[in-house]
């Protein structure tokens, strides 16, 4: 009796370490699939999810020769195939919703695997997201378990995914607009004059953010990229105090930095603020990121000798995406003057 | 910090536990130390220095009533009854000295912190109304965290002490572990020492048991705040913020997810700061226990953020209501009126002082301040009409114990409270009473279509059906428990298959459907503010 006792003791004292592992075990393998599912119902703003984003995997290897890298402005403010027509670059934008800089950082070393850009375009206006200790430390955590589970990234079109058969699911994610996200809706933003005014404002540009983009510059290094900290026109997530702190930022440590909120920078692109974005002033629409994207194409050209790959045979896969993309621009164009009265 | 930070979750709090538990035994209150500093400095910084100054007053006002005590029981040793009287008195007026020192100085920081500037910007309105020229500097001074819940548990823990219903802390550290043990300091519960302080100071053994139990608040009150509070945020938000044009049925549905979305994030709160402390196992006091059962709006508060209202009760309502003054008062006035009416009187002079604490405590703004008032006016008029309900019900032959009867209340006290939250959650007194303006006149359509108002703003059908599923589930767990169901006593007692089941899809459903991520912004928990 007594040993029956102590052997049923026995088993429940190592049973539960077994338990603990299995119950582990089948949850993390139940999180896998759920991940899974999130990825290919290409809803996921994680762009390790989104189709146009992701497809810069499926591009052969060593081709694309410049990535942008930031939040939404990314993919809503720069034309990789405006750059391709104009100047033969190879561009992708690479644009996260509410990025941070460890996403950015690890989205990052996940390209340069694949991919060797002479050039990394990091957009600043992420940088002013997270301001104490707290929000970074959350940040590290979340974007650490997100390269895990990208399930956790997963969560404003929870409706969607009613709406995919799986047929839907399984499509190809070859992208001919590399990563840019059209939008001709046109919304007029009020403080076009005003925000780049002197002002009081409590941005911080936090110590634990500066560390982080000059890892990501170390690594742009090591890979052989020149790094280039952008700001691209926005009202919302602009500003003079943001443009002080960066610059001040990047001339301590020498990194080089293009805003293109300032009035000269918007008078060059003749940026007009009642046409050419499509929420009040937060993104560009297609005809500001024409502008943005001519400007910055433009600065490369004078400022960096990044190669013309238009001649090259084995780049005529861009030149189809790029016909393509303008097709279905002049497309989308022929219609809307059609709709007007 | 939040609760339901990824920090906080995935590393903040595994981590203190994996210390507590490597410690030994009577160091592990140490282990709570460490991480409860680490949780102040990096939710609140510098601030930090306001509540060690706050713990030092209330450790030396601790220890002076001690010694003040320890000395009466030393001289009253050997003298006769008359002179130990004598004597007695003279201690508890020294105490009461100490004492009312002491708190007026201890709530004098937290009004300096979060009431000062609403007060003086009143006074300025009326020195403006006034013609008075000259104006108060406004000052930008930053609320420490948990102010509003360290100060009453500190009150009471000198309270305690002068009533000489707890022992005064000789170590500075453990009773400053009792006001800031992180699983508390944002949103209570409101603790008091004898029931939290010693079993902090105590190291607890690892329990397998209670540790996976802890764990399953924590989910379940995860489940709450991410899944439903934060969700139904975004639509409440919008409906406040738009009453003007939408359709009646919309503002009244838009204050109903207000309350529902305020008691999945509050209880939901108290279900992780509960789990969590149940990871070091320690038990805290229940906060809530199915307010939505109640029967009066007085029973409701005794089943709602229960900590504060017996506080209240406590070191507010009893002082004043059975106060000298009071019950001469009662006596006097028995002559002259009704009995039930005189015995009436104390208690509505020492109510008037519970809800304008309660409604002042919850926030430095007039609309608090009325919504605590109007708690206060629903509590007296039905203590006043109490009599005449009871003749009422006994005329119609209605009885007062039917279930029938039972559901009018509960609809009743539901109607009431809604009111109250509608209250709470306007920006200003005036748009509350916009809100209910809009109620009355707006009519089943608005300027906006109804159904538009209803699923055109994030949340569809989808949303919808999931609120009404958990509410669903909240109402069929409160129902069991009412019954003494313990639900999670059966869940843990059925097939491991189904335990299991039930677990993993609780993470599952929380990772894949919970309002978090791009697009959501962290929607700060609601009773942090106060």
């Amino acid at each position: 009796m007594t040993q029956t006792t102590n052997k049923n003791t026995l088993l429940k004292k190592h049973g539960r370490p077994v338990k603990v592992l299995l119950f582990c075990l089948i949850l993390s393998m139940l999180l896998e699939t759920l991940s899974w599912l999130s990825l290919i119902t290409l809803q996921n703003p994680n762009p390790m999810a989104d189709t146009n984003a992701r497809a810069i995997f499926d591009e052969p290897k060593n081709t694309v020769d410049l990535v942008a890298i930031g939040n939404s402005n990314v993919r809503s403010g720069i034309i990789p195939m405006q750059l391709w027509k104009d100047y033969g670059i190879t561009g992708y934008a690479w644009g996260e919703p509410a990025v941070d800089p460890f996403d950015a950082e690890l989205y990052l070393k996940k390209i340069f695997k694949k991919q060797s850009p002479s050039v990394v375009i990091l957009e600043a206006s992420f940088f002013f997201r997270n301001t104490t200790l707290t929000e970074n430390l959350n940040s590290r955590v979340k974007s650490g378990l997100a390269s895990i589970c990208p399930l956790i990234s997963y969560h404003s079109t929870l409706t969607k995914l009613f709406k995919y058969s799986f047929r839907d699911l399984m499509q190809a994610t070859h992208s001919v607009t590399k990563g840019y996200f059209v939008n001709f809706k046109a919304k007029s933003s009020k403080k076009g004059k005003t925000y780049m005014k002197k002002s009081s404002s409590d941005d911080v540009l936090s110590p634990i953010v500066e560390k982080q983009v000059l890892k990501i510059e170390k690594l742009c290094k090591e890979n052989g990229a020149q790094l280039i900290i952008t700001a691209l026109p926005s009202t919302s997530d602009w500003g003079y105090k943001r443009h002080e702190l960066t610059e001040e930022f990047c001339s301590r440590n020498q990194l080089e930095f293009l805003d293109m909120n300032t009035s000269d920078a918007l008078e060059a692109m003749n940026m007009n603020w009642k046409n050419d974005t499509r929420d009040g002033g937060t993104h560009l629409n297609y005809y500001g990121a024409s502008l943005a994207t001519g400007y910055l194409g433009q600065y490369l050209a004078e400022n960096h000798s990044m190669t013309d790959f238009r001649r090259n045979a084995e780049y005529q896969q861009w030149e189809e995406d790029c016909q393509y993309f303008y097709n279905g621009i002049s497309q989308i164009e022929e219609g809307k003057e059609k709709q007007k009265p | 910090m939040q609760y339901n930070d990824w920090f906080f979750v995935v590393i903040f709090l595994p981590a203190a536990a994996a210390l507590y538990y490597l410690l030994p035994l009577r160091l592990r209150w140490t282990a709570l130390l460490v991480f409860s500093t680490a949780f102040y400095l990096l939710s609140c910084g510098g601030r930090i220095l306001i509540l060690l100054a706050t713990t030092l007053l209330v450790y030396v006002t601790g220890l002076c009533l001690d010694k003040i005590q320890l000395s009466f029981q030393e001289q009253k040793k050997g003298l006769p009854k008359e002179e130990r009287k004598q004597l007695k008195k003279q201690t508890e007026k020294k105490k009461r000295h100490v004492l009312v020192f002491s708190c007026i100085l201890l709530f004098a920081i937290l009004f300096s912190v979060k009431y000062l500037n609403f007060f003086c910007g009143n006074l300025n309105i009326l020195l403006d109304r006034l013609q008075i020229a000259s104006q108060i500097p406004v000052f930008h001074l930053m609320m420490p965290l948990g102010v509003s819940f360290y100060t009453l548990s500190a009150a009471s823990y000198i309270i305690d002490i002068s009533r000489g219903t707890c022992q005064a802390q000789r170590n500075y550290l453990k009773l400053l572990l009792f006001l800031f043990f992180f699983p508390v300091i944002v949103e209570g519960p409101i603790s008091r020492y004898n029931q939290l302080g010693k079993q902090l100071e105590e190291g607890h053994a690892f329990c397998y048991e209670t540790f996976c139990e802890g764990l399953q608040l924590i989910l379940w009150g995860l489940l709450k705040k991410v899944l439903i509070a934060d969700r139904l945020s975004i639509y409440v938000r919008y409906v406040f913020g738009s009453f003007e044009k939408l359709p009646s049925p919309i503002i009244i549905l838009g204050v109903c997810c207000y309350t529902y979305q305020i008691y999945m994030e509050f209880s939901g709160c108290m279900d992780m700061v509960t789990g969590s402390a149940q990871l070091f196992g320690i038990r805290l006091e229940q906060n809530f226990r199915r307010p939505f059962f109640s029967r009066s709006v007085n029973e409701f508060w005794r089943r709602w953020h229960i900590t504060l209202g017996s506080w209240l009760r406590d070191y507010i309502f009893y002082p004043i209501s059975i106060s000298h003054p009071f019950q001469n008062l009662t006596k006097q006035t028995r002559k002259y009126m009704n009995p039930y009416y005189a015995s009436c009187l104390p208690m509505i002079a020492a109510l008037f002082a519970v809800w304008f604490g309660n409604g002042i405590w919850h926030g430095a703004e007039w609309k608090y301040i009325f919504y605590g008032l109007y708690y206060y006016m629903i509590v007296v008029l039905g203590m006043l009409f109490e009599p005449l309900f009871v003749k009422i019900t006994g005329v119609l032959s209605i009885s007062r114990e039917s279930r029938i009867y039972h559901g009018f209340q509960i609809l009743r006290t539901f109607c009431l409270v809604n009111l109250g939250m509608l209250i709470f959650r306007a920006d200003t007194l005036t748009k509350a009473k916009d809100m209910i303006f809009s109620i009355l006149h707006n009519g089943p359509a608005g300027e906006e279509p109804f159904m538009q108002a209803l699923l055109g703003h994030r949340i569809g059908i989808v949303e919808w059906s999931m609120f009404a599923a958990f509410l669903l589930l909240v109402i069929i767990i409160g129902i069991l428990q009412e019954k003494g169901i313990g639900i999670r006593k059966t869940i843990g007692g059925s097939p491991l298959p189904v335990r299991w089941c039930v677990y993993l899809a609780a993470v599952c459903i929380l990772a894949a459907a919970g309002a978090y991520g791009p697009g959501y912004g962290a929607v700060d928990f609601i009773y942090a503010q106060f």
